[in-house]
């Protein structure tokens, strides 16, 4: 397939259309009609008969999910394979294959690292009353998102199904997500030391002397307490127990643990 | 200001993420909703605080493996409304938006469920090559968004405002310091998903720095994500370097 320059004026349908492409997701085929919605334009530019327009907008609706910062990278291969009136089955065999990486790509890269980052850092500042933080997690979050959706859709667009290669033989995806898996869990074990409180109020008395059990534990390692219930909540989240019992138990020990004088 | 109004007002502002989390993910969070509800309801100090409060356990709640996770919209705009109006503290707020958020988690879901009768609507639109058709319903799942978040948080509050101050107020101190504990262990919930997500053996001792970092060394977190990013780059170098090297061996031995 030949590369084309693609112009400001191709991308652009392809470019705000992909912004609500979750706006009527459903549990059945996720996606599917927002894709269907982002390709129409190119879709019927293309084909003039109704029926050549009927059988690639069905074949839009068949079940689709990803990134929705990443997909763009997928709309612009599509795009470009539908300009040049590729079959049915390889358009579909392409969005089949690309869904899966693309989605693990885009959630590492997008939400759960850089999010949790600036999350966390627009949490510290606003703990000191500083509101900056919020405007700095929306400029920051947004100025991530925003470049990452323009370029894999130009680039994309324009090398057309040859990227596929291209991005097939790269170790650079792997190497960029390891890149960001070492950033999300450096900044998760910052935020675990910083983020979370758990103390015991619990004093032994011998006599004349007051143990004051916080105090033993912070000359071990201090916040040894919540990383210990992190990694229990952790350990408990591998047993694949959910989410609502976990929060609905810190909950109830916690409570009890507050009434019994334990914690406070 | 009166509740109807304050009521409307919020309603708009979950509508309104209601909608754009499927869009343009951010603003919904509890961190900036939180200050946003505060300036509806003439205090954004204690809408900031509490925003962050809520956020910190939200933080790390992703639908992981078919596991939705409580709404994070209703907890921003509820827990810090309900909270402000009853003059209750952050702790009382993540009380009150934890179960209003898996109720309307819910209720979401159901809805998206429903939504299964949009495509089969899109698919005999296709069969026509009815264009305008499927852009029609798709702007209608956008609607549904909006009013589904309006109406949960409008009727909640509008309803539930008096009754929830009275239940706030009326909790034993007991009870108000187990809710506080919880408050500040909650956040490791939501670090433990996220560590479930990124585990790899090969990656603890990063997780080790960065705990160090900010409990020994006491670095703001911005100086942590500084350091991690330089360690991301070692790394990088350290597993390319084997893998070069492997390969160069490899060859000769060949």
């Amino acid at each position: 397939m030949p590369e084309h320059k693609v112009t400001t004026r191709e991308m652009w349908p392809l470019f705000w259309r992909g912004f609500i492409l979750q706006i009527s997701w459903s549990f059945e085929r996720m996606q599917a009609i927002g894709f269907c919605y982002v390709m129409m334009p190119v879709l019927e530019q293309v084909y003039k008969t109704k029926k050549e327009l009927a059988a690639r907008l069905k074949n839009h609706l068949e079940f689709f999910n990803t990134n929705p910062d990443t997909a763009y990278f997928i709309y612009g291969v599509v795009a470009a394979m539908e300009r040049s009136k590729q079959p049915l089955g390889a358009i579909a065999a392409v969005k089949a294959g690309l869904m899966g990486p693309v989605a693990s790509l885009g959630d590492t890269l997008v939400y759960t690292v850089p999010r949790t980052i600036a999350l966390g850092i627009a949490v510290a500042l606003a703990q000191q009353g500083n509101i900056l933080g919020v405007l700095l997690f929306l400029v920051v979050y947004t100025g991530i998102k925003l470049p990452i959706r323009w370029f894999l859709l130009k680039w994309s667009y324009e090398t057309g199904l040859g990227v596929l290669s291209k991005v097939r033989g790269s170790a650079l995806i792997t190497r960029v997500s390891e890149a960001a898996s070492v950033i999300g869990i450096a900044m998760v074990g910052a935020l675990i030391g910083s983020m979370v409180s758990l103390n015991v109020v619990w004093e032994i008395q011998s006599g004349e002397t007051v143990l004051k059990i916080q105090e033993i534990l912070d000359g071990i390692v201090p916040h040894l307490l919540p990383v210990a219930a992190t990694m229990l909540l952790f350990w408990a989240l591998r047993k694949r127990i959910s989410m609502n019992r976990l929060i609905l138990a810190v909950f109830v020990v916690a409570i009890a643990g507050a009434s019994a004088g334990v914690f406070g | 200001m009166p509740t109807v109004v304050t009521a409307l007002l919020l309603g708009l502002l979950a509508g309104a993420n209601g909608v754009m989390q499927t869009m343009w993910d951010g603003f919904e969070r509890p961190i900036v909703v939180g200050p946003l509800v505060g300036l509806i309801m003439g205090d954004v100090g204690s809408g900031l605080v509490i925003g962050a409060t809520i956020e910190l356990v939200y933080m790390g709640l992703f639908a992981i493996g078919g596991a939705q996770p409580p709404d994070v919209i209703t907890a921003g705009v509820l827990g810090t409304a309900f909270a402000i109006s009853a003059g209750a503290g952050p702790a009382e707020a993540l009380a009150i938006a934890l179960p209003a958020s898996m109720l309307a988690s819910t209720l979401w879901i159901g809805m998206l469920t429903l939504y299964a009768g949009l495509i089969h609507k899109a698919d005999s639109y296709a069969e026509e090559g009815n264009v305008k058709g499927i852009g029609r319903l798709h702007f209608l799942g956008g609607l549904g968004m909006f009013l589904l978040y309006f109406l949960m948080v409008f009727v909640s509050y509008l309803v539930g405002k008096d009754a929830v101050a009275n239940i706030l107020n009326a909790i034993p101190q007991w009870l108000q310091d187990g809710i506080s504990v919880a408050s500040g262990v909650l956040p490791a919930l939501g670090f433990a998903l996220l560590l479930n997500i990124l585990w790899r053996g090969a990656l603890i001792p990063y997780l080790v720095l960065g705990f160090v970092l900010v409990v020994y060394l006491e670095l703001p977190l911005i100086a942590v994500a500084i350091v991690s990013a330089a360690m991301a780059l070692l790394h990088d170098q350290f597993t390319n370097k084997k893998a070069a090297s492997a390969a160069a061996e490899g060859g000769t031995n060949a």
